[in-house]
């Protein structure tokens, strides 16, 4: 009985031991599983739930044949969380001759213990990609990055515009077209195991991402790089400063290439400093300069369409010109009489203060917006400047200034304004909106670009009228001298300009801007050129500087446009 | 009398000894089914997590293909490129930019147009009739 009882107390003391400490079990479960639930809930979501950015790929930039300018291409980087590495010399002796880099270089990136992603090397080519992954490390990972790139090499840089760190353009193209390039980055929130892969059954959310749109532009890689290798030429032959070179169809407006000097390299690895900045701008578009002689293309053809003038008109050139309480003088002058082809010729700054005078004021500002100065052309480029033009309309004009604006003096012009205004008084007279924009095509439309006439500005007589005299202006053979712009087999019509450049104290400077215009083949004008050479210091002229350029790039142009020779030149070329 | 009270006992012993053995019975077979369900479940959520990774991996490769192919592509343009094209031509091929064009005339007259015309016509016949014949006659 006893015994009994000594049997039952202690299942009694074993059956409270247990009982308390299950108790004190559910006690505590409770605890952490009711009262405590958000506390730890939220922890383990924090632990377990991340939410990852797809981002989307920008898109591609093709020029008019659908040949890619600028694309982004995925890449593995190479990533590591460097607080969580323990031995970094073996891993860097691992890495080392995977990654082609030597073990100090790689020792010294893992030694920055930092808790957050550390760069190890960005944009890994598969192979080495593959070969890092054989490895079997698990003290660093992959993230997908995408790496813009330019198949064709940095033409049309300033053009196409630069794409910054974070993948958003900030200049040119990129920057205008941003919306449609850039796409919708997607993400990803899922629970993850300790590998930080996804568990399966767990619920997730996944946004999908939306690739970016592309761009085809009408520039045209051919007659770009054309277009590049002879304005650096040029700008390294002739010692100067800088240049643009603009080619357009005239028909249409669309911008064939664009090209300026200095300019950005897209693979330059200060990219991003200060120093480089300036050159961001596209000067075709952004930079106004006063365009001298070339100006008179525009002076002539208000002179003809009001018909203040005909190509016959004659004045008596006595060496200088007196008006609105200035005086005209021509660089090089010819006493006599002169007409106004001769004008262009001979580039007469008399003739044209001759030409503006006779027209009046009201009549030659008229036209000279009409042309589109003073006002930006519109074109999908950053940054456009209106120019800066006076007319007897606003303040600050003084009389004096329709003598000289009429030669392209006190008036400033971007390079897009005078090539559309040449292209307008060489095509018929019609103002077309200059483009560089094709085609964008995005996951929800297609959008084509068509030519946009903006006005008639002089009549198609007018124009057929000036063409031949432009044409005249480079046949001119003088003293057995053939103009440097004239191209063998071709009619090609243009005018050069020699613009001083002001400063404070006036034009004393000795530095020009030497320019020509010109168009081809002359009966049915396939292209409008601008070459514009700033402070060439070999020599200051357009005709010694400029013309060659623009020949040059002709010459190549015909035969790449498969436009046949105006006359029978088999005999000539000898074979 | 006796008998029946001699009876009745064993019969309520043994239903009691059934009644006893029926419960232990149900909560066996219960715990083998829940056993069961749960093995079944396990090895669901298994498969169904272990195709989940495959999913992942197979994913990954997909991405890591595609990564490559948009690579390849970059490649493709690249070698196609102006300046690519004529460094090649250049120093491979020996190629030189033409010092001369020379341009032929070619005159089209109504005639030379009817005589290409019937020429072509003639070489279309020609090529026909090549087209049906058997390899034999071919080769003769």
């Amino acid at each position: 009985m006893h015994e009994l009882e000594e049997r039952r107390w202690r299942f009694y003391t074993l059956f409270t031991v247990i009982a308390v400490f299950i108790l004190i079990l559910i006690f505590r479960l409770f605890y952490l599983q009711v009262i405590q639930n958000s506390y730890y809930s939220s922890l383990a979501k924090k632990e377990h739930w991340r939410e990852e950015t797809i981002p989307a790929q920008r898109g591609t930039i093709y020029d008019t044949n659908g040949h890619v300018l600028a694309t982004s291409v995925g890449f593995e980087s190479l990533y590591a969380i460097t607080n969580q590495i323990a031995r970094p010399e073996k891993l860097a002796r691992a890495l080392s001759p995977v990654l082609g880099e030597s073990e100090t270089e790689i020792a010294a990136k893992l030694a920055t213990k930092q808790n957050a992603p550390t760069l190890v090397k960005a944009y890994l080519p598969e192979e080495q990609a593959d070969a890092v992954r054989k490895l079997n490390l698990w003290d660093v990972y992959f993230q997908p990055e995408f790496k813009r790139m330019y198949p064709e090499g940095s033409i049309a840089a300033q053009v196409l515009g630069i794409v910054g760190l974070e993948s958003q353009g900030l200049t040119g193209i990129e920057a205008r077209y941003n919306d449609v390039l850039a796409g919708k980055p997607g993400s990803l929130l899922a629970e993850r195991d300790a590998t930080d892969d996804e568990i399966a059954l767990s619920a997730s959310t996944y946004s999908q991402p939306h690739n970016g749109g592309s761009i085809t532009l009408t520039i045209d890689r051919y007659i770009q790089k054309l277009v590049e290798q002879e304005l650096e030429k040029a700008v390294g032959q002739y010692k100067a400063a800088g240049g643009t070179i603009v080619v357009m169809e005239p028909r249409t407006g669309a911008i064939l290439a664009m090209a300026n000097r200095p300019t950005i390299d897209f693979n330059d690895p200060n990219l991003f400093a200060a120093s480089r900045t300036p050159m961001y701008k596209n000067a075709a578009v952004s930079d106004a300069w006063e365009p001298g002689s070339i100006f008179k293309i525009i002076t002539m053809a208000a002179g003809l369409d009001t018909k203040a003038v005909t190509p016959d008109t004659s004045f008596n050139n006595t060496g200088s010109f007196a008006y609105g309480g200035g005086v005209v003088r021509n660089v090089i002058t010819r006493l006599g009489p002169e007409t106004m082809t001769q004008t262009l010729q001979r580039s007469s700054n008399i003739g044209a203060a001759f030409a503006s005078t006779r027209m009046g004021a009201d009549a030659f500002y008229r036209y000279v917006e009409a042309f589109g100065f003073g006002q930006p052309t519109g074109i999908e480029l950053q940054g456009e400047s209106p120019g800066i033009l006076r007319t007897n309309k606003t303040g600050n004009w003084y009389p004096f200034d329709l003598a000289t604006n009429a030669f392209g003096q006190g008036i400033s012009v971007t390079p897009i304004q005078m090539v559309t205004a040449v292209s307008a008084a060489i095509n018929g007279g019609i103002l077309m909106k200059p483009y560089v924009v094709k085609e964008v095509v995005t996951e929800k439309e297609r959008r084509e670009y068509h030519p946009t006439v903006i006005r008639q500005v002089i009549s198609p007589q007018t124009s057929k009228t000036l063409g031949g005299m432009l044409v005249s202006v480079v046949e001119l053979v003088e003293g057995g001298q053939v103009r440097l712009a004239k191209v063998p087999g071709y009619h090609v019509g243009g005018k050069t300009g020699t613009a001083e450049i002001p400063t404070k104290e006036g034009y004393g400077s000795s530095a020009t801007i030497a320019s020509f215009v010109g168009f081809g083949p002359a009966d049915d004008p396939r292209f409008v050129m601008l070459v514009k050479i700033d402070r060439p210091e070999a020599s200051p002229w357009g005709e010694t500087v400029a013309s060659p350029v623009f020949r040059a790039i002709a010459e190549q142009l015909f035969t790449y446009m498969k436009v046949p020779p105006a006359r029978a030149v088999t005999q000539n070329q000898g074979g | 009398m006796a008998t029946g009270i001699m009876r009745a006992i064993p019969l309520a012993r043994q239903r009691g000894e059934t009644k006893s053995l029926r419960i232990p019975m149900i909560f066996i077979v219960a715990l083998g089914v829940a056993g069961l369900v749960s093995l079944l479940y396990l090895a669901q959520t298994s498969t169904v997590a272990t195709v989940g990774y495959d999913i992942k991996r197979l994913e990954d490769q997909r991405a890591r293909w595609q990564m490559k192919n948009a690579q390849s592509r970059v490649k493709i343009a690249e070698l196609q490129s102006i300046d690519r094209i004529e460094r090649d031509a250049k120093s491979r091929l020996n190629m030189a930019p033409p010092t001369k064009i020379i341009f032929v005339p070619v005159e089209l007259s109504a005639k030379t147009t009817v005589g290409s015309e019937a020429a072509s016509s003639q070489a279309r016949a020609e090529a026909d009739a090549g087209a049906k014949r058997t390899p034999k006659e071919s080769s003769r």
